[in-house]
């Protein structure tokens, strides 16, 4: 069977759900989501905690209330919501093949296609924890899930490895269960989450946090039945003689997300190493035209509102290729955005130059932290602007805001092409 | 229960015995300890079909090895399961290196192997751009490859249980008696996971005073204590651990044939593979194990398997690795393969000390056995038609063309629901998983024979699914559905009751 | 009595520290702005937090059914309150918004459903 249709998007999850309802209010007809799983939502179904939506809402959501807010309003559209279905090859052309209960296998031409898959989980394997290869490890999204959806527990006695935010909230969700948490071990010297869940989460229920420490061996027969544990040196190398046995069933792995790109690959996409996500301009548009991403298939968020800010915006860009008022690209020149001094990466990658009022977000992650310090985008040597930040951590992305009529100009109107760096002050 | 024989273990060396005993007027059972086939040595193999030029000339390990390497490819042919003959390399970096790779040479002719020649440099690098240049020669065996070891396991164990052999798993043998001629063997159950499966559950007549006529020792590295039960101390089992580290698919792609370091006497180095599936493995290194069954991997141990590869291939990304385990190797204390009647009891057959070469070497150990077995015991063959020595698999969803798919998608609506993302396997291939002859009862059997949480997320996405589906079919509830043996559940209790 | 908090408002995350007694606070440091001082004097004299958890649901596609409270409760009311979230049981069809229980525990806070679920079914 062969559908066709002007705007795909592959992913159902907020991002999706959000670059839909902006494609459709904006007069995109014949647009299709396809999602795997058997409702909208994505992850958000099983994060049903609160603190979703201060942006986008100005309140304080539940992670399905939140979604919930989309795909209400996406059953009053005639959007073509399709469920169950896994896309399982892509072409450059935009074309995808994808497999659907009611359907079987399909055949999907799109004018545009926006990416917006998400991401998963690193695993146990990719860390190469040694040990044992026993039941009862989890990562922390599975282990959410079992919780949350499917209502049963994965065991009695937990320990966390990792503190990043999926993990502080798993820690709290399994302490209400009955489920004993003995601790988070996180191999930084500074925790991977948010503030305010390492208060919430552990520090209202005493359970510890132990930073500069990891996990270097997992025991047991058949089931975790506990792990050794160490202090890292600066270089994080385990030390000798720190190692500590804890006696737990369950082990979480909270260490994590990789950007679910496998069709993005496929499709040819480039890709930009440091994300993980595909190599985007301003318009979040990927080096194959016509082909959009957004979310944490993008680029892994910490707050599920830039989320969905960023699937409208792929939106409006899919919007202006099909009604081709897009600017043609090829023809323009382009400088590269590249992250200096302090910053582990930005986004977008590259942006062409024109001579207009736009401006231009450029967000980005340190590699470090920072207090009190200045971060600015520079051309040519030149300062083009500049942004004060209290606190600047790798876990929470920041963003700097750039005219691009400024660029233009600093650029000798775009024929002097030199990177635009980003950086933290020094 | 009446059986005339009893093989002890299901790994790739019981199960293709069993499979050859199969086409006899005979009544066999199979008794393995674990839930599943494949749960030990032959799990946590490194898959390679060798050519023969390693084991001493005279050796059971020489004979048996070139044998089956002949062997091989018909033999996975007739059991739908993949076997790549891609070649290997023993590579040389010096002098020294080179003038083992000769003695391998001259020893392999002598073993019989054919299609072997030293190739020079240009030659390997052609083949193989990202072995480290440094190399200066290598020993190309054309008649190696690799193959599924799981697979192949789980194949010869359905084509037996097809032909009517009682495959008795979670049950350990904890006795042997000899009366009257009999063997009367006393067996724990292990774990319940059979036999609250509502496919297939295990009857507890057939475990029940269990007696047979003959009994064939394949029980890997618990060998020596099955066979102590029958009186026979001539040897023993030492238990060597093999640890690996397995790639994405994106690393296998850039790799074409197995490479080997050369022989030394330190060790015989770390060998750099992709499997049939299409996935790069490093491995193994060979440490002595305390305990036959702790198959913990150790860190010092991957760092040095992940240091030792470096040295022969320098495509190695660390970032992309999947997983880590680590196999337990059955070496036998005379060093070469025990396979006879033992000398101590009659009608009692070891088949003992398989290590490496051990998986090319059993379908030839296989047939060598079925000829030990009739030298004991008059057997008559059944009926053309009583017996089938061939498994017919639907090919996997993932290696289907877009036409193929199409169709497989029209005609099953089970086709149409992907579980796995990552391998594309779908709930079809997973329910004929779990109702094939020697069915998937646990998320590992799923995933063995069918991919599904094989892949990149390791499970992260599907294994929810993989256990609603095996709890559906199975009437196993969900949380106690098992990672591996029945000791292994994957969940806890419901939070709501 | 005295005890360290960090504010939580912003993302500054202030080390904000409070000396009180049973008469309330006697004194307070480290805050840099109004905000702070409110939140560590609620942390202090009656901190409240959001309980979100779910409940059994019977004939839908899940077994449980995600719920909240309607505000916050006060904090050492939160045990309470999960067992009470753990011993009601729903029917579906559920509405994200529903009432499930009423003036949990007398926080005048009711437990609210936060997912929309459909009756599924019985095969």
């Amino acid at each position: 069977m062969v559908k066709e249709f002007n705007l795909v998007i592959i992913g159902g999850g907020p991002a999706g759900m959000a670059a839909a309802l902006e494609a459709y209010a904006l007069g995109i007809k014949d647009i299709a989501i396809l999602e795997r799983d058997d409702s909208l939502g994505g992850i958000l179904k099983q994060c049903i905690h609160n603190g979703f939506g201060l942006h986008v809402f100005k309140e304080e959501l539940t992670g399905p209330e939140y979604a919930l807010r989309f795909s209400e309003k996406i059953k009053d559209t005639d959007i073509t919501v399709l469920l169950n279905t896994m896309v399982i090859n892509a072409e450059k052309n935009k074309t995808l093949y994808a497999v659907n209960p009611d359907f079987g296998f399909m055949t999907i031409k799109a004018k545009a296609v926006i990416l917006a898959m998400g991401c998963r989980e690193r695993s146990r394997g990719a860390l190469r924890i040694p040990g044992a290869n026993v039941a009862g490890i989890f990562t922390a999204g599975t282990a959410q899930r079992f919780v949350n959806m499917e209502g049963i527990l994965p065991g009695t006695k937990a320990v966390i490895l990792g503190s990043g935010d999926i993990g502080l909230i798993m820690a709290r969700r399994m302490t209400l269960e009955g489920i004993k948490v003995l601790g988070v071990y996180e191999i930084m010297d500074y925790p991977g989450g948010l503030t305010r869940n390492i208060v919430q989460c552990l520090d209202d229920f005493n359970i510890p946090l132990h930073l500069s420490t990891t996990i270097v061996k997992i025991h047991g027969i058949g089931r975790v039945t506990g792990v050794t544990t160490a202090k890292v040196d600066k270089n994080m190398i385990p030390i000798k003689g720190t190692e500590e046995y804890v006696e737990c069933d369950t082990l979480l792995l909270s260490v994590g997300l990789i950007p679910e790109n496998e069709l993005t690959e496929q499709m040819g996409v480039g890709m930009y190493q440091v994300t993980g996500g595909a190599y985007v301009d301003q318009d979040l548009e990927t080096d194959t035209e016509g082909i959009f991403a957004c979310g944490n298939v993008l680029h892994v968020h910490d707050l599920v509102d830039y989320v969905t800010m960023e699937g409208q915006k792929a939106a409006r860009s899919a919007k202006a290729y099909i009604d081709e008022s897009m600017e043609q690209k090829k023809t323009k020149p382009e400088i590269k955005v590249v992250p200096g001094n302090g910053l582990r990466y930005v986004l977008p990658q590259h942006i062409y130059l024109k001579d207009n009022d736009e401006k231009i977000r450029v967000f980005f992650r340190s590699k470090a932290r920072y207090k009190d310090v200045l971060v600015r985008a520079l051309i040519n040597n030149e300062v083009i602007a500049k942004k004060k930040v209290i606190r600047l951590i790798p876990s929470e992305m920041e963003s700097v805001e750039i005219k691009a009529s400024d660029l233009y100009i600093k650029t000798d109107n775009g024929i002097n092409l030199k990177d635009l760096v980003i950086e933290v002050e020094q | 229960m009446n059986y005339d024989i009893c093989i002890i273990g299901a790994g790739v060396v019981g199960s293709l015995i069993a499979r050859q005993l199969s086409k006899y007027k005979v009544k066999i059972a199979v008794i393995e300890r674990n839930v599943d086939v494949s749960m030990d040595a032959t799990g946590a193999n490194s898959g390679i079909v060798h050519s023969g030029y390693d084991a001493k000339i005279g050796t059971k390990k020489a004979r048996f090895n070139v044998e089956g390497c002949n062997m091989m490819p018909k033999l996975c042919e007739d059991l739908s399961v993949k076997c790549k003959m891609i070649g290997s390399f023993v590579l040389a970096f010096d002098k020294d290196d080179e003038k083992v790779l000769q003695q391998l040479y001259d020893n392999g002719i002598k073993n019989g192997v054919t299609g072997m020649a030293i190739v020079d440099r240009d030659f390997i690098l052609q083949k193989e751009p990202y072995v480290n240049p440094l190399v200066t020669k290598a020993l190309y065996a054309k008649n190696a490859g690799i193959v599924s070891p799981y697979k192949l396991n789980i194949a010869a164990m359905d084509n037996a249980i097809m032909n009517g052999v009682m495959f008795l798993r979670e049950t350990k043998v904890t006795g042997i008696e000899k009366k009257d001629g009999l063997f009367h063997i006393a067996v724990d159950v292990t774990g319940d996971i059979c036999s609250m499966s509502k496919i297939d559950p295990i009857k507890e007549e057939d475990r029940t005073d269990i007696t047979a006529k003959i009994i064939i020792n394949c029980a890997g590295a618990h060998a020596d204590e099955i066979s102590h039960m029958a009186g026979d101390d001539s040897f023993k089992i030492i238990p060597r651990r093999g640890e690996y580290i397995l790639f994405d698919k994106t690393e296998g792609s850039r790799i074409n044939t197995v490479l080997f370091q050369t022989p030394t006497e330190k060790g015989k180095g770390i060998l750099v593979t992709p499997t049939v599936d299409g996935n790069l493995m490093i491995g193994p290194d060979a440490t002595l194990a305390q305990d036959k069954d702790d198959k913990c991997t150790n860190s010092d141990n991957l760092d040095y398997v992940y240091k030792t590869a470096t040295q022969s291939y320098t495509g190695l990304n660390m970032k992309k690795s999947i997983t880590v385990f680590a196999g337990i190797r059955a070496t036998p204390s005379t060093s070469d393969f025990i396979i006879e009647e033992s000398s101590k009891c009659k009608n009692f057959i070891n088949v003992a000390g398989i290590e490496s070469p051990g998986l090319t070497a059993s379908p030839a150990i296989a047939v060598y056995v079925e000829g030990i077995v009739r030298s004991l015991m008059e057997m008559k063959e059944k009926a053309k038609d009583e017996y089938t020595m061939t498994v017919k698999h639907d090919k996997p969803f993932s290696e289907m063309t877009n036409e193929e798919k199409e169709k497989a998608c029209s005609s099953d609506e089970l086709c149409r629901k992907i579980i796995c993302r990552c391998e594309t396997v779908s709930e079809k291939e997973i329910v004929a998983a779990i109702y094939s002859p020697c069915g998937a009862r646990t998320v590992d059997g799923v995933k063995k024979r069918t991919r599904a949480g094989m892949g990149r997320c390791q499970g992260g996405f599907c294994s929810p699914h993989v256990m609603r589906i095996l709890s559906e079919h199975t009437g196993i509830p969900v949380n106690r559905i098992a990672k591996a043996n029945a000791n292994s559940c994957m969940l806890g209790r419901y939070s709501r009751g | 009595m005295k005890k360290d908090i960090i504010c939580i408002v912003c993302p500054k995350g202030c080390m904000i520290h409070v000396d009180y007694d049973e008469n309330g606070i006697n004194s307070m440091e480290g805050y840099s702005c109004k905000r702070g001082i409110d939140y560590a004097t609620a942390e202090i004299l009656s901190p409240t937090r959001m309980i979100t958890s779910s409940v059994k649901i019977d004939n839908a596609k899940y077994t449980v059914c995600p719920v909240k409270t309607s505000c916050p409760v006060n904090k050492d009311k939160i045990q309470d309150v999960m067992k009470n979230i753990c011993c009601v049981q729903v029917q579906a069809p559920v509405k994200q918004g529903d009432v499930i229980i009423k003036d949990v525990c007398g926080t005048g806070a009711d437990i609210i459903a936060t997912q929309t679920l459909e009756e599924e079914k019985q095969l």
